[in-house]
């Protein structure tokens, strides 16, 4: 299997100036720091975190709508660490992005065939004698009916305008898609339709997904292989499987323990039970030593001078902190 | 049966007035609540949660028209209580924590005068407590962000909301609910816009309140989990009716209602078999509901009589109310 996306050593930071006329900087957001994965093709790699651990700038940086303070990230080996507009078209057309909330990321003056025109055109997917039937086969593979084309997103409820969004992510065929948080605006009822959509088309196109999300246990289903965010760094990478039977980062137990279940044989996966405390710092003020310092139970001197590195513990299995240190496999 | 019952609703019917017609949407909610009991509510968006609860209060906006029921608090229907009783209701026995804590706390004040108001409003009909000090408000303010494990109460009360955190809110609204003695607490999606861990710590924080004052809980929520989590008893509510009840536990090993099988099989779990199929279709248009059951249309099992008749809740196993007419042979 060969690597479709590799980020190596992604940052980026955001300026906190003093007023918007001046360009004095006084601190910096770190909202991504250092962060390196890849993914390989065919693959889900669940990007796990809660709000401010930098898991949608990430996104974004590799989508091109921000560019990164540093780093690389090599698509199918090519270097792209530029924004969208620097990067060549068809780089872009291969990757696409879904994002959270279907309301505001469709255009609601257009309807829905205006809004699937726009990459088809713009790649020149088809020429426009076929753009009608290329937007009915894109709506067909949603499972939604042909006489949407003409309705505005208003119109259509929130998992049909999710749908919507795909299906506009599938006009470019990209082999990359990155899905920012695409069910946590719905019910659970809804997002079983669309996680069950996404599935069968990653296997019918051999797509990779970046699937972001704050939702453990949705990944537990999902994704291949999850890695762990928090302020803007990543804590914990792993197969999924083992990533749940032998998680080993503390804030890993602690995000696990906190999730809510509906059966006994959940219960047991939890058994590990450390008592979530306290709340995520401020990635302007991101503590010296490892950002999880503040909230960490078996916190020892050490972590509060020094960022601990990233190691593989076992084949595939990365973990981000002291109390692994000597474990390198 | 209704003496023992805090509260009690009674065949509850709303509708909205909008431009188009009249949304129908509760139909005949039945629901109660017993002294120091932790009740759940659980539905998906647009299901009628929070116009059940709003009628306890009777805060419902201005279109809403009750057609039929009674919603009754320690026997005094307040759907036609006089205003000084609901005053009573809403300053001294009954509160309630909203989704939104940020749209929900005053952003122009400051966490101890809103605390502080609450606590006067509470307290101003003790004759013993006409002239209320402002140290012992300041204190009683102070205990109340306390309870609610606040760090550093002193400073969060001299803080504006935007200077908080999206949990520190939160608690500063579970706070402000329980700073003044109450018999009934209705929190509504208090956790949705949280992150897991804060939620945990919340959901922690009211259930221990809650026992500590041993008062009764309304949890609305649309998360099956967060229910199991908190609640003795479960209401499982669709397109404006209940549609099963049972406790916590009976409800998750053996749920019996088509829709609530369908949701729990749609839930993502930490064991990792894969996700259900969803539940096909949408909600009924409020404007024209089907006259039988609300969920015939959707059913995988729906049968000639959903259509026409609605099932009406019945008893089934002991304490496990259903209202489906798959299980009409049961109990009785």
């Amino acid at each position: 299997m060969s690597e479709i996306l590799t980020v190596k050593g992604l940052k980026k930071y955001f300026p906190i100036v003093s007023s918007t006329f001046s360009r004095r900087q006084l601190n910096y957001i770190k909202a991504v720091d250092n962060v390196s994965f890849f993914l390989n093709e065919g693959e889900i790699l669940g990007l796990v975190g809660e709000s401010g651990s930098g898991k949608s700038t990430t996104a974004y940086v590799i989508v091109g709508i921000y560019s990164p303070t540093a780093g690389d990230i090599l698509f199918k080996g090519r270097n792209i660490n530029v924004v969208a507009t620097k990067r060549p078209l068809e780089v872009k057309k291969e990757i696409a992005i879904v994002f959270q909330d279907p309301g505001t990321s469709l255009n609601p003056q257009h309807n829905i065939r205006e809004i699937l025109s726009v990459p088809l055109k713009v790649h020149k997917v088809v020429s426009k004698k076929y753009l009608n039937s290329k937007i009915e086969e894109l709506l067909d593979i949603v499972e939604l009916p042909k006489n949407y084309m003409y309705k505005q997103p208003r119109a259509i409820g929130g998992g049909e305008r999710q749908m919507v969004a795909i299906a506009r992510a599938l006009a470019t065929n990209p082999s990359l898609i990155v899905l920012d948080e695409p069910t946590s605006a719905l019910d659970v009822s809804v997002q079983a339709k669309i996680i069950n959509k996404l599935l069968d088309i990653q296997k019918e196109f051999r797509l990779s997904y970046l699937f972001i999300t704050h939702d453990l246990s949705l990944m537990r289903n999902v994704a291949t292989r999850i890695a762990i965010m928090y302020l803007g760094k990543i804590n914990e990478l792993a197969p999924a499987a083992e990533f749940f039977q032998n998680p080993l980062h503390p804030y890993t137990q602690m995000l696990i323990s906190s999730v809510p279940v509906v059966s006994k044989a959940e219960e047991s996966i939890k058994k590990k039970k450390i008592i979530s405390a306290g709340e995520i710092p401020s990635s302007v003020n991101i503590p010296p030593g490892c950002g999880f310092n503040t909230r960490c139970p078996f916190k020892k001197d050490l972590c509060f001078e020094v960022d601990p590195e990233m190691v593989e513990v076992m084949p595939g299995h990365y973990v981000r902190c002291h109390l692994y240190q000597g474990m390198r496999c | 049966m209704s003496e023992i019952n805090l509260l009690q609703i009674e065949n509850l019917s709303v509708s909205y007035r909008i431009y188009r017609g009249l949304l129908k949407v509760l139909d005949g909610v039945s629901l109660e609540v017993r002294p120091g009991e932790k009740v759940a509510l659980v539905g998906e968006t647009g299901c009628g949660k929070t116009t059940t609860v709003k009628s306890i209060l009777n805060i419902l906006p201005r279109q809403a028209i009750v057609h039929r029921g009674k919603v009754f608090f320690k026997g005094k229907d307040v759907l036609r209580a006089s205003d000084s009783d609901l005053n009573y209701l809403r300053r001294r026995e009954v509160s309630m924590i909203f989704q939104d804590p940020t749209a929900s706390l005053f952003p122009i004040f400051t966490i101890g005068d809103q605390i502080s108001t609450v606590i006067k409003a509470a307290l101003s009909e003790d004759a013993n407590n006409t002239q209320l000090k402002e140290s012992s408000l300041f204190e009683t303010a102070l205990n109340a962000l306390r309870a609610a494990s606040l760090p550093d109460p002193e400073r969060i009360l001299h803080s504006y909301p935007f200077q908080l955190s999206g949990g520190m809110r939160q608690r500063v609204c579970i706070a402000m609910a329980l700073a003044t003695p109450r018999e009934l607490l209705i929190a509504d999606e208090p956790t949705t816009n949280l992150d897991v861990t804060i939620q945990d710590q919340v959901l922690r924080l009211i259930s221990n309140m809650v026992a500590e004052k041993n008062i009764s809980l309304i949890l609305i929520t649309h998360s099956l989990g967060v229910a199991r989590e908190i609640a003795n008893r479960i209401y499982i509510m669709y397109a404006g009716s209940i549609i099963e009840m049972s406790q916590t536990e009976d409800l998750f090993e053996n749920p019996l209602h088509p829709y609530s099988r369908a949701l729990l099989n749609c839930v993502p779990k930490l064991t990792g078999e894969g996700i259900g199929q969803g539940v096909p279709g949408h909600l009924p248009d409020y404007l024209n509901p089907p006259l039988g059951c609300r969920f015939e249309p959707r059913c995988p099992k729906s049968m000639p009589i959903c259509k026409r008749i609605k099932p009406s809740l019945k008893e089934v196993a002991k304490g496990h109310f259903v209202s489906c007419f798959l299980y009409d042979s049961f109990g009785g």
